[in-house]
């Protein structure tokens, strides 16, 4: 049974026992439990979140495409404290669900763990053991040193970043110097971060199967489209100690400013597509830039089984990074950088390469009087030893930012989101209205508009499939 | 030991004892409530209602512990109810010198955020006490000025008009019943930089516990927005020594 299926079954289970738990406990509870000859108090806090994003697309672009999408679930939340041993556990399980998809495709719904650990505090460090989720780095939606845990893009980016990332078991341990702290985290194992390919209107190659398949296009080329497969790169996912990561904090304070200090060895999370054959290259070409010539010439190759597999890349990774805060006049100051060894990408011919990379950010914020943020933030990538490669520029740079206004004591909010590729052209905004009618409760209604670039841009490639949503959150 | 910060708003003029019943000048009061002994740290539990003008409440519940140790007062919030809420984390370093050090837990970023504390005018999460009200103005920082002496709600009080010296303040003035036995303010009207009184504080009710007066209910009320914040101390103690793990950043991510 594979891991993935183990960990379904007993995530099913555990989820049972959780919410009729829970259930039972609407409130926090102290338990005494008796056992080694005296009495242990546990305090024991319960919590619920339920959640449901449901979106639809603004344009409909071919008849393949899911018009309405709902990602549903609902997230049993546990924590424990025993105060005799110093013992914090937290326990968080969800079951999620694709309302309307869900009933044609039992595989939609998903029963897992979310955080599940063990957490020893002392004084002078922290030990936790079990299923966590890592939050580095300082600045917002934005991933240089934030790199510990995999995430979730199924819905490409329309969840933020804390809410895609994947929590993985590790082995965690903080110490507390005076001022100072050092931080190690070893994941025994490696998860990939989840990406959809094909069939979904976020899957990196969209529904190009189906219009193939359903398409006027002749036996051959049908049957030579539906023979592409991803596979995983060999022993990437087995649970095997080489497949370990390990990742280092140091942080500190000087003057008025927060840093901190990274290295990390890991396998990179987002896959990249390697071709077991140079045949290979000819089905990313036809993959990524889909039309009658880029499949003409990949049904003339006559390309084997083998020859249409292409593998998930998760190349082993040095990071070296820093992240730093303060505060300048009435801003908000803060900035990340890294130096990242043998990062994957695509040549221009689409063959496989790796190469260094460097990542610069920063960012100021600012509150106005009103209850107005205003966040800008910019990074400015730069590739070592560059050669013309696929979709990717030597020093490509972007700008992303955040501007929100409350109104009515925080009982509305209006929310603007906003990433512009100044490289290569493309943007993305999401605008959100916010209504919280009682606390506890958040009813959102929002839309995110991808625009501009070419097809091969991070936002450009999703160019008429903007999407309108409505999403309700309640926490009790 | 001296008290060199308070921790809730306006509730700086809390905790004083000392009194004198001779004359003084509005400075010498002024230094007199900023100078009362408190304690070494102290606990409080409390909640917290908002009120809006059509009389809809909704509550709060918070964690405050605070610390002096004669270079820096620091004071650690945390919201408990409600659930939505539940787990935002601030901290406070208050320097005798250079702008206070705070910094904001947010569940949702993951992670503790430095704020910028000069930016007093902003209002804390929603509620009628801005963050210049939720830090204590010290005595130099404003001119004082004995008004006049009255009774308050059956306490000899003083009438103390504090005003601004500089413009590090959203307020044009303030003008404060103080308790002549406790030093406690049991009303404050604050005036904008145009002269028109824009919110009230009121003290309920109070009492001494450890030796040490402690308001357990108060009203800070905006004119202006017609909203009101009831605040009430449910569980207060003091000199429990508390550790300096509390008050520093790691504290406030510790899920």
């Amino acid at each position: 049974m594979r891991r993935e299926e183990r960990g379904m079954k007993r995530a099913a289970l555990i989820m049972i026992f959780a919410v009729c738990v829970s259930g039972i406990c609407a409130a926090r509870a102290q338990a005494a439990v008796w056992g080694w000859g005296k009495t242990v108090e546990i305090e024991w806090e319960p919590s619920v979140e339920l959640q449901s994003l449901n979106y639809v697309e603004a344009v409909e672009n071919n008849e393949y495409e899911d018009s309405f999408v709902s990602d549903s679930w609902v997230r049993v939340l546990n924590q424990f404290w025993i105060e005799d041993y110093d013992l914090f556990l937290k326990a968080d399980g969800q079951l999620r669900y694709d309302l309307w998809r869900g009933l044609e495709n039992e595989s939609r719904g998903d029963a897992s763990f979310r955080e599940v650990y063990g957490e020893l505090r002392k004084e002078k460090y922290r030990f936790s053991v079990g299923e966590q989720i890592v939050t580095w780095g300082k600045m917002d939606d934005i991933t240089i040193v934030d790199r510990v845990n995999p995430q979730d893009y199924r819905h490409f980016i329309l969840y933020d970043k804390q809410e895609r990332k994947i929590p993985e078991l590790m082995i965690r341990h903080e110490y507390f110097g005076d001022g100072y702290g050092f931080e190690t985290v070893y994941t025994p194992y490696f998860e990939p971060s989840k990406v959809d390919y094909f069939g979904q209107n976020f899957a990196v190659f969209g529904h190009l199967k189906e219009a193939v398949d359903l398409g006027g296009y002749t036996a051959a080329q049908k049957t030579v489209v539906q023979g592409i497969g991803i596979a995983d790169e060999d022993g990437v996912r087995d649970n095997a100690l080489d497949n370990g990561q390990i990742a280092f904090r140091y942080r500190n304070r000087v003057e008025d400013v927060d840093y901190s200090l990274y290295y990390m060895n890991q396998r990179n999370a987002n896959p990249v597509l390697k071709e077991a054959t140079p045949v290979g290259n000819t089905v990313k070409a036809f993959l990524y830039n889909p039309n009658l010539t880029t499949l003409d010439t990949l049904v003339a190759a006559s390309p084997t089984a083998e020859d249409l597999t292409l593998r998930e890349a998760h190349p082993r990774i040095n990071t070296i990074g820093a992240d730093w805060e303060t505060v300048l006049g009435e801003c908000g100051v803060r900035g990340e950088m890294a130096l990242m060894m043998d990062m994957p990408f695509l040549n221009e011919d689409f063959s496989y390469t790796e190469k260094n990379v460097a990542f610069f950010g920063a960012g100021l914020d600012h509150t106005f009087e009103g209850d107005t943020y205003v966040d800008i933030q910019y990074v400015q990538q730069y590739i070592f030893g560059y050669d013309p490669l696929y979709a990717q520029e030597e020093k490509p740079f972007f700008f992303a930012g955040t501007l929100t206004h409350g109104f009515a004591r925080g009982k509305f909010s209006m929310n603007l989101d906003w990433t512009w590729n100044a490289s290569y052209g493309d943007w993305m905004l999401n605008p959100e209205l916010v209504y919280k009618p009682v606390d506890g409760l958040d009813i959102a209604l929002g839309s995110f508009v991808f625009q501009d670039g070419s097809s091969s841009t991070l936002f450009g490639r999703y160019n008429g499939d903007d999407v309108i949503y409505v999403s309700v959150k309640s926490v009790f | 030991m001296i008290k060199k910060y308070a921790l809730v708003p306006v509730l700086c003029f809390l905790f004083c004892s000392l009194a004198s019943a001779e004359m003084m000048s509005g400075l010498e009061l002024a230094k007199k409530i900023y100078n009362r002994e408190d304690g070494t740290d102290r606990f409080m539990n409390v909640n917290m209602v908002l009120v809006d003008k059509r009389g809809n409440e909704r509550p709060r519940t918070m964690e405050i512990f605070s610390k002096d140790d004669g270079v820096l007062a620091k004071t650690y919030v945390e919201f408990l109810i409600p659930e939505d809420i539940k787990g935002t984390k601030f901290l406070s370093w208050e320097q005798s010198r250079d702008d206070d050090i705070q910094y904001l837990y947010l569940p949702a970023l993951g992670r503790a955020r430095r704020i910028v504390s000069s930016q007093k005018k902003l209002r804390f999460v929603n509620t009628d006490y801005t963050y210049e009200d939720m830090q204590r103005r010290k005595p130099n920082e404003d001119k004082h000025q004995i008004l006049n002496e009255e009774d308050y709600n059956g306490r000899p009080c003083y009438i103390l008009e504090s005003v601004p010296l500089n413009e590090n303040s959203q307020y044009g003035r303030r003008v404060s019943w103080v308790d002549k036995s406790s030093l406690v303010s049991l009303h404050t009207d604050f005036y904008d930089t145009k002269g028109r009184r824009v919110k009230i504080f009121e003290v309920l009710s109070m009492k001494i516990v450890q030796g040490y007066w402690t308001v357990i209910s108060s009203r800070m009320e905006d004119l202006k927005e017609e909203h009101q914040t009831l605040m009430t101390v449910t569980e207060v103690r003091y000199d429990q020594g508390l550790g300096d793990e509390k008050f520093e950043t790691r504290f406030l991510e510790q899920r």
